[in-house]
């Protein structure tokens, strides 16, 4: 609110009180200049240190990026599939399916040929994986919609291809082999979920580059309305849209980065 | 700066008035905001009472602010003086990497920002100097180009790619000019759509310490480089690599570098 202050005035006393009160009213705690209003200021009058921040720090505790570490010369080949022992002319993707198999599924590239995604995880290590733990933030569906304080959050992720194992040769063409990559996020239960508008497939005879790059803006909807999130990752696997072969070739990856970018609008509090 | 906290109050009544005191709770320049002094030009964001900031309290460019820098002529690099001497992650790769003019950019932080993210892109294709036509060889086996992102100077090593080669479409043979060796089933130019995102939980572990932070005010710089390793250097699974061979040249097409300053 305004300064209210009330001069003194002849007749008036001039005494501890009065001066007490006056040094109060411009100054006090919650008074004066510790209490400024919109409507003390002219339009436009903020600069950015009066600004708070649009990223709440205590909502990214482990930052806003992790990257592979790089003491790794070279990790070991992600031989999950999506559709491995799927049947068929035309396999159904399993991009709700999560590689738990041992060891330390779904971190990391797996022992043994499995289904499911394996979040990227260098050597197996958890500690290494693509993924970032932050919030938890709550999720609001009512429009505009909002997640904690941000209308959603932009993620990217992007991953240097090393090789592609030669365990054997799937069709070539649109039905052929690819290395398959997207985002996916927990909510506070520890239930994990891929943003299926983020996959893409890389066909490795026609489109493998050597940087397999894909992001997604999460919305409160993706969430569900009043549940929470708090971790997001990476994830990797191949496939083949046509082959029932299990001797899929295999990506073999090496560096990779992750980031968040909270998006904010509006007003803020 | 936080709220002022002014010391002299409550005068007691009674006491012994005293000129001081009072004149400094009006006007005192202390690094500790303890009087009416931060009227001048020092208050912030906690001098406010929590209402809601619109947009018609700001000025354009403190909440963010963005560049972006582009290319689009062919430039090519060759191997004469862009092959590695060793592949560390310090020494070689800082003093043999070359920006790559259009990706590369420099940027003012007016003020300690939360983030810098950068975006780039940039398309290449890179000649292995493959001189038999149609041969087959395993996949990416030729050789790679290397490109990296650096930060003021400093390689950030999870972000580099080896792009493998496209490289027959560049290859003739000399003894056979007109012999052309397109090979459609291999991969041609190839792109790399990359992003990065700098925050305070990086620190030095990418700017060494006593340099200055990204994050804080100053000019900065992002630039995407090149370099050619040669291929006894690269790790050799599961392809057996052809010492003496290698990238010879790159054609770096169409390319571009972007800042976002997050605060």
């Amino acid at each position: 609110m305004p300064i209210d202050y009330d001069p003194l005035e002849e007749g008036d006393a001039l005494n501890a009180a009065s001066v007490n009160s006056r040094l109060t009213a411009a100054g006090g705690a919650g008074q004066g200049v510790n209490n400024l209003s919109q409507a003390d200021l002219e339009r436009r009058a903020l600069r950015q240190e009066h600004l708070p921040r649009i990223i709440t720090a205590s909502d990214f505790p482990n930052g806003l990026v992790k990257l592979a570490p790089i003491t790794v010369v070279n990790s070991s080949p992600y031989i999950n599939t999506l559709n491995t022992l799927a049947t068929g002319a035309v396999p159904v993707p399993g991009y709700q399916t999560f590689d738990l198999g041992a060891p330390n599924g779904p971190y990391g590239p797996p022992a043994a040929a499995a289904t499911g995604w394996r979040i990227i995880a260098d050597s197996n290590i958890t500690a290494n994986a693509a993924e970032i733990t932050f919030g938890p933030l709550t999720a609001l569906t009512a429009s505009p919609g909002s997640i904690g304080n941000y209308r959603g959050i932009l993620i990217r992720l992007g991953v240097s291809l090393m090789e592609i194992g030669h365990t054997g040769h799937g069709p070539w063409g649109e039905e052929g082999i690819a290395v398959v990559v997207g985002i996916g996020w927990e909510d506070q239960l520890g239930n994990r979920s891929v943003i299926e508008r983020s996959v893409r497939w890389f066909n490795y005879h026609s489109t493998v580059k050597g940087s397999l790059d894909v992001f997604t803006f999460i919305k409160a909807e993706d969430i569900g309305n009043t549940n929470q999130i708090n971790k997001i990752f990476g994830v990797i696997s191949s496939a083949s849209w046509g082959a029932t072969s299990v001797n899929y070739d295999s990506p073999v990856i090496r560096y990779y980065n992750i980031d968040i970018i909270p998006i904010r609008a509006g007003s803020l509090e | 700066m936080p709220n002022i906290t002014i010391p002299n109050t409550p005068l007691v009544d009674g006491a012994v008035a005293d000129a001081d005191p009072v004149m400094r709770d009006v006007y005192s320049p202390n690094l500790v905001p303890n009087s009416l002094e931060v009227i001048n030009g020092k208050l912030t964001n906690p001098n406010r009472d929590g209402w809601t900031i619109a947009p018609d309290d700001v000025r354009r460019g403190h909440f963010s602010q963005s560049g972006t820098a582009s290319a689009t002529a062919n430039q090519d690099f060759f191997d004469d003086f862009l092959t590695l001497t060793n592949t560390s992650t310090t020494g070689a790769i800082q003093d043999q990497s070359m920006p790559i003019p259009g990706c590369s950019i420099t940027f003012f932080v007016p003020w300690q920002v939360t983030a810098v993210a950068l975006n780039w892109h940039l398309s290449l294709i890179t000649d292995a100097g493959q001189l038999t036509p149609n041969t087959t060889a395993p996949h990416f086996q030729a050789g790679k180009t290397w490109l990296q992102l650096f930060v003021d100077g400093y390689p950030v090593h999870a972000v580099r790619r080896a792009m493998a080669d496209g490289n027959w479409s560049m290859a003739y043979d000399p003894a056979s000019p007109d012999d052309f060796h397109n090979d459609y089933v291999r991969t041609d130019t190839r792109d790399w759509s990359g992003s990065f995102v700098y925050d305070s939980s990086l620190g030095s572990t990418i700017i060494p310490p006593g340099n200055l932070n990204y994050i804080e005010r100053g000019w900065h710089t992002a630039s995407i480089r090149i370099a050619f390793p040669p291929l006894e250097l690269l790790p050799i699974s599961p392809y057996t690599p052809v010492p003496g061979s290698g990238i010879k040249q790159a054609r770096v097409k169409s390319r571009r570098m972007g800042y976002t300053l997050i605060r």
